[in-house]
């Protein structure tokens, strides 16, 4: 997530350290939850969802996107924190403009992605496409089996929305093999997969199977047949899709994208998918393979950070305790400008390629978002920018050129200290990573 | 520093035109040198080849609008001839005597309309023939969702459609256009977050309008380390910059200054980069706040106003290109013919657009008129759509940029063989812009990215 001043002193400077470290941080099985007591249960999360008071869920965004940025400082390298924001973009889910939803997306995140980033793809798979914000977002919840008892009933039928993006964005990924037929019939195994209304209560707004609305009969994906069911053939479906080898290639794709090159080469997406196919998709196991890759230590820094990382990165060589996150409000800063927290509108989450954060205009805003910052809460970080001259060293310990220094220390002097700071954020190995 | 510090290196002829000719490797090819030259900004669009001697001033320009939240089309233009009209607005009615006509005198009653007075300088523009409207118009999906009409209106899909889709329809336009169409090359712009309707795999410009920054000399020292350490850096700052720069730069034009309103400095800052030379030729941008459930008289008035005004400073920022520009304003759903219980208006489905520019045929209603009584409404209460925004888009499309009908009905709008683009929207369709696009009259294959051009790649290999 980006260094901690000290973090070098405490860590060792080594690339062997660092990886070390990664790996120290997969071995706590609590390392990627959030046990924060103040945070509402799944299901009190549900009730709020459609027991609808806008401000008690705005709120209730605030508090799960604070706990988030909390828990992002808390790890002295927080390598799954990393893990839980791949995962939580690659399941992304959007408001769609409805204030109710804004009570869903971050327990989502809570209660069905982080239980399973140190575990197993095929559960993560599952919870995710039984939390209510992805039944909701994706309009599964309103998908009836034109042949069940309700949708010969009230002459209703369903749609393939959340099913199209299981097989294009979740598992096989486009050209993955799949055909349209696929599509319908993997909508027609998950009809009757909704969320319960506001009564009774002790129940509303949580996942339902409805037994009423789940078309009957045997179905086929990708030439293995389903058998009729109730919610265990979607179940089995999504294993089968977890599990397939093609799911394998497009998450080993993703992940060697997103942690170690823009353009993966197949001799290394072939490793890692090898390493997922063989754990039945162990995203532990998994993580540490993406640790160990060859070029994953030695690759140039050539991608950005994008906005949100960067602001955390900032967050933490500002030392920033957790506490504190709720008196910084980054967005009117706008330094993590086109990428907040469930800010992405459509189901592929946010581009992980790097042109589309490192281009002209985000450069300059994010320039001028560092002015802002800076100049907002200088009072708040005095201690750090008093130091700002020793701090290239202790956060990048020989990482940073001399010339970037020197452009820390001539801001630092000829403008303000906190100039020096906002040079050495913006600063090319401070920037990329 | 100079501004031809920062232009690339020229892609070789050879791969734009076998590009052109549909070589796939090429593409890919080029598509990467084309993010590179997005990269490297604004002025290396020069990197292209320019159709020989053709005056920029001459080439089209097309501003998209979104009035995002859903304009209540019965508040803005008000059927002069309808009976119905009183009844079906209740309180919110508005007093026909005080309007602005967009008829002729003589004009036969039937499609008479009148327009909000908080549009004066649009009617003046109506009134020189350079500004039209388009009444009872809707994209083809009717949930009444803010977000799912959006959606349904940017990514030019037919109605009931899940919202698979990712690109928006002038992503796609860019990306069917031949490399050497000056609207490829000069690009698109989007000010502000990006908006759908120019998300996708083509390479987009963006403008912000933000404050400016606060520390004398630290942009040139940041500057000064980028070119020191970091070429890439280095370019796309110098081009955020000088994009800024042009966009806030006022260039003898009869522009009030002082304080400006944030859309002000939003619609001036379009047009000046849609101007410029080297610059962009297609732009989108957003003006929200259009969901009037409450006290609908008063916030429409002002919202009216402050787009007005907008619209006229983008028409005098732009200077000379006026002539050869077409601007579309767009919303995602009309409003309830009937008064809600706040004074205001609930999400409906027929609307208005608005049309304006120097290269329209103004001075007219394009109408199918539904009509207002109960009967005439859906389910008693939403003016009808009697036409598809995609018409509208497609028309302009057509006799502004010269596109193929094939591509309309297929690459930039997916299944839309059925829906006619509208006509006589524009003064002369442009026969330069046609010859501009002969090669691309087949719809070609999508290029990819992520996992989709991985395996294509892959494959290969």
């Amino acid at each position: 997530m980006g260094p901690k001043p000290g973090g070098a002193s405490r860590l060792g400077s080594s690339l062997n350290a660092a990886r070390d470290a990664c790996l120290q941080e997969l071995e706590d099985p609590q390392a990627a939850l959030i046990t924060d007591p103040a945070l509402p249960s799944c299901e009190e999360c549900c009730r709020m969802s459609v027991v609808i008071s806008p401000q008690a869920v705005r709120d209730l965004l605030k508090l799960e996107t604070n706990a988030r940025i909390a828990k992002h400082l808390v790890p002295e390298v927080g390598f799954v924190e990393r893990l839980v924001l791949f995962w939580s973009n690659h399941f992304n889910v959007f408001s769609r403009g409805m204030e109710s939803m804004l009570a869903l997306m971050g327990n989502m995140e809570r209660t069905a992605i982080r239980p399973h980033v140190l575990g197993k793809f095929p559960d993560m798979l599952k919870a995710v496409m039984r939390h209510p914000a992805m039944l909701r977002y994706l309009d599964n919840n309103v998908s009836m089996g034109p042949n069940s008892v309700q949708g010969l009933r009230l002459k209703r039928s369903y749609n393939e929305n959340l099913a199209r993006e299981i097989l294009e964005l979740h598992t096989l990924g486009v050209q993955g093999g799949y055909t349209q037929q696929d599509i319908i019939n993997l909508a027609l195994i998950i009809t009757g997969w909704t969320v319960n209304s506001a009564t009774p209560e002790n129940v509303a707004g949580q996942f339902r199977f409805n037994p009423d609305w789940h078309e009957p009969g045997a179905f086929t994906v990708l030439d293995r047949s389903f058998a009729q069911g109730g919610i265990e053939q979607g179940l089995a479906a999504l294993d089968m899709l977890a599990r397939h080898p093609k799911t394998a290639e497009h998450i080993a794709f993703k992940l060697v994208q997103h942690f170690v090159t823009d353009k993966p080469t197949s001799a290394q997406v072939r490793a890692l998918s090898r390493v997922f196919t063989r754990t039945q998709g162990d995203l532990k196991e998994v993580a540490g393979a993406l640790l160990g890759m060859s070029g994953a230590w030695t690759a140039p820094l050539v991608r950005i950070r994008q906005p949100y990382l960067w602001a955390m990165a900032v967050s933490r060589a500002l030392s920033m305790e957790p506490g504190m996150v709720n008196r910084i409000h980054y967005p009117s800063t706008r330094i993590m400008w086109g990428n907040d927290p469930w800010g992405r509108q459509t189901p592929d989450g946010y581009p992980d390629e790097n042109y589309f954060w490192e281009n002209a205009n985000h450069m300059r805003i994010r320039l001028e978002a560092m002015n802002i910052f800076m100049d907002t809460y200088q009072s708040r970080f005095a201690s750090v920018i008093a130091n700002v001259e020793r701090l290239p060293d202790d956060l990048l310990p020989g990482a940073m050129s001399p010339r970037s220094k020197q452009a820390v220390v001539d801001a630092a002097r000829q403008i303000s200290r906190r100039a020096g700071l906002a040079m050495l954020f913006l600063s090319p190995e401070f920037m990329r990573r | 520093m100079s501004d031809n510090d920062h232009v690339t290196a020229p892609v070789s002829s050879r791969i734009i035109d076998a590009a052109a000719d549909g070589c796939e490797e090429s593409r890919l090819l080029l598509r990467r040198r084309d993010f590179m030259a997005l990269s490297a900004g604004f002025f290396a669009w020069a990197f292209a080849p320019r159709i020989a001697d053709a005056a920029t001033g001459q080439q089209p320009r097309l501003l998209i609008v979104l009035l995002s939240g859903g304009v209540d089309g019965l508040h803005v233009a008000v059927p002069a001839d309808d009976p119905a009209y009183a009844a079906a607005r209740g309180a919110i009615a508005l007093d026909r005597a005080t309007m602005l006509p967009l008829f002729q005198p003589d004009q036969k009653p039937g499609k008479r309309f009148l327009l909000h007075r908080s549009l004066p300088k649009f009617h003046s523009m109506f009134q020189s023939g350079e500004a039209s409207l388009v009444h009872a118009i809707a994209p083809p999906l009717h949930n009444r969702s803010h977000f799912d009409c959006m959606h349904n209106l940017q990514a030019g899909l037919p109605g009931g459609r899940p919202r698979s889709v990712t690109s928006g329809w002038l992503n796609r336009l860019m990306g069917v256009l031949p490399s050497s169409n000056p609207v490829r090359v000069g690009g698109a712009l989007q000010v502000g977050p990006m908006p759908l309707i120019l998300s996708g795999e083509q390479p987009v410009l963006g403008w912000t309008p933000t404050t400016e920054t606060r520390w004398p000399n630290f942009n040139d020292q940041l500057l000064g380390l980028y070119r020191d350490t970091d070429t890439a850096l280095h370019r796309h700052l110098s081009a955020g910059l000088a994009v800024s720069r042009i966009a806030s730069q006022s260039t003898g034009q009869s522009l009030s200054t002082g304080n400006l309103t944030p859309l002000q400095t939003a619609f001036r800052g379009a047009a000046r980069l849609l101007a410029a030379d080297d610059g962009p030729r297609i732009a989108a941008l957003n003006v929200m706040g259009w969901d009037t459930h409450v006290s609908q008289i008063q916030t429409i008035t002002s919202l009216l106003s402050g787009f007005d005004t907008a619209l006229d400073d983008f028409r005098i920022a732009i200077g000379g290109a006026w002539s050869n520009t077409v601007v579309v304003c767009v919303t995602e759903f009309g409003r309830t013919a009937r008064i809600n219980g706040t004074n205001g208006t609930d999400h409906g489905v027929g609307t208005v657009a608005f049309l304006a520019g120097g290269a329209v045929a103004g001075g007219k209603v394009h109408t199918d008129w539904p009509g207002l009584a109960p009967s005439q409404l859906i389910h008693h209460r939403d003016l009808r759509a009697t036409i598809d925004t995609r018409s509208l888009f497609k028309g302009v499309l057509a006799d502004h940029l010269g596109v193929a009908r094939s591509l309309l009905d297929s690459q930039i709008f997916p299944q839309s063989r059925d829906v006619e683009p509208l006509r006589d929207l524009l003064k002369a369709p442009s026969a330069t812009m046609r010859n501009a696009n002969k090669a691309a009259t087949a719809p070609t294959q999508p290029l990819a990215t992520g996992i989709a051009q991985f395996r294509r790649e892959t494959a290969v290999n």
